[in-house]
């Protein structure tokens, strides 16, 4: 069964994101590591959406999409209509390294969601920002 | 010492940046971090420790955390931060960095 969320662009709602992924996975047979990180990489891409999307406009919101596929896949999009640079992107290929040079406090999320996920998706479609994420969960 | 409690993400992560700025201004170069009751970071945490690594080793300071959780040391590990930062299983095992 698809779950769903709706949630307003603050940071504050990270929590509540982080809460849904975890019931929305609570009755799944997954490890607790793997649970942990997923709701880690979904963060992330929430977290990415509300500050760098929508520069966290509390008056904006993003949708969160949630599916299990045969209890064996885990489908996540996040939908928003915010604004994005056009190297978005290319922030995951950034070493840890040059981000210590750089003094970056951003730019890790990225990494993290491609390091965790199986598959990542970044897409527009009629005017719609779409953020798929997949991980295998057996 | 520092000490981290609770949910380190994009909206907690200031107060811990706060405090790590107040302590290099004070000239605490060695800055010691309880992560004992750290239950999760985000990558905005993680900015907070990468933003500063560079001014610690400057200034021939070192973070040295100690107390994680596997799941956080895992997430530090993922990010290749396990082999940037010192990471310490206990307390006195930690502050033997600083001898």
């Amino acid at each position: 069964m698809k779950q769903e969320l709706k949630i307003s662009c603050q940071k504050e709602c990270l929590s509540e994101i982080r809460a849904f992924v975890n019931e929305s996975l609570a009755h799944l047979d997954i490890s607790e590591s793997l649970q942990y990180k997923i709701v880690l990489a979904v963060d992330e891409a929430c977290s990415n959406a509300i500050i760098h999307g929508h520069n966290c406009d509390e008056t904006q919101d993003i949708n969160i999409e949630l599916e299990v596929i045969d209890n064996a896949v885990l489908e996540v999009k996040i939908f928003d209509i915010g604004v994005y640079s056009d190297d978005y992107e290319d922030l995951g290929a950034i070493g840890i390294e040059e981000h210590i040079q750089n003094k970056n406090k951003g730019g890790l999320g990225l990494k993290l969601i491609f390091s965790i996920m199986d598959k990542v998706k970044f897409y527009t479609k009629n005017k719609l920002n779409i953020c798929e994420l997949e991980k295998e969960l057996i | 010492m520092l000490k981290i409690s609770g949910e380190l993400d994009a909206s907690t992560a200031i107060k811990l940046d706060d405090e790590i700025s107040g302590a290099l201004k004070s000239n605490q170069i060695n800055i010691l971090v309880d992560c004992g009751g750290l239950n999760y970071i985000s990558s905005a945490g993680f900015g907070v420790f990468v933003s500063n690594i560079k001014d610690l080793q400057t200034r021939a300071g070192k973070f040295v955390l100690y107390n994680l959780s596997d799941n956080v040391f895992e997430t530090f590990r993922i990010l290749g931060l396990n082999d940037l930062l010192t990471i310490a299983n206990t307390e006195k095992e930690a502050k033997a960095f600083f001898k």
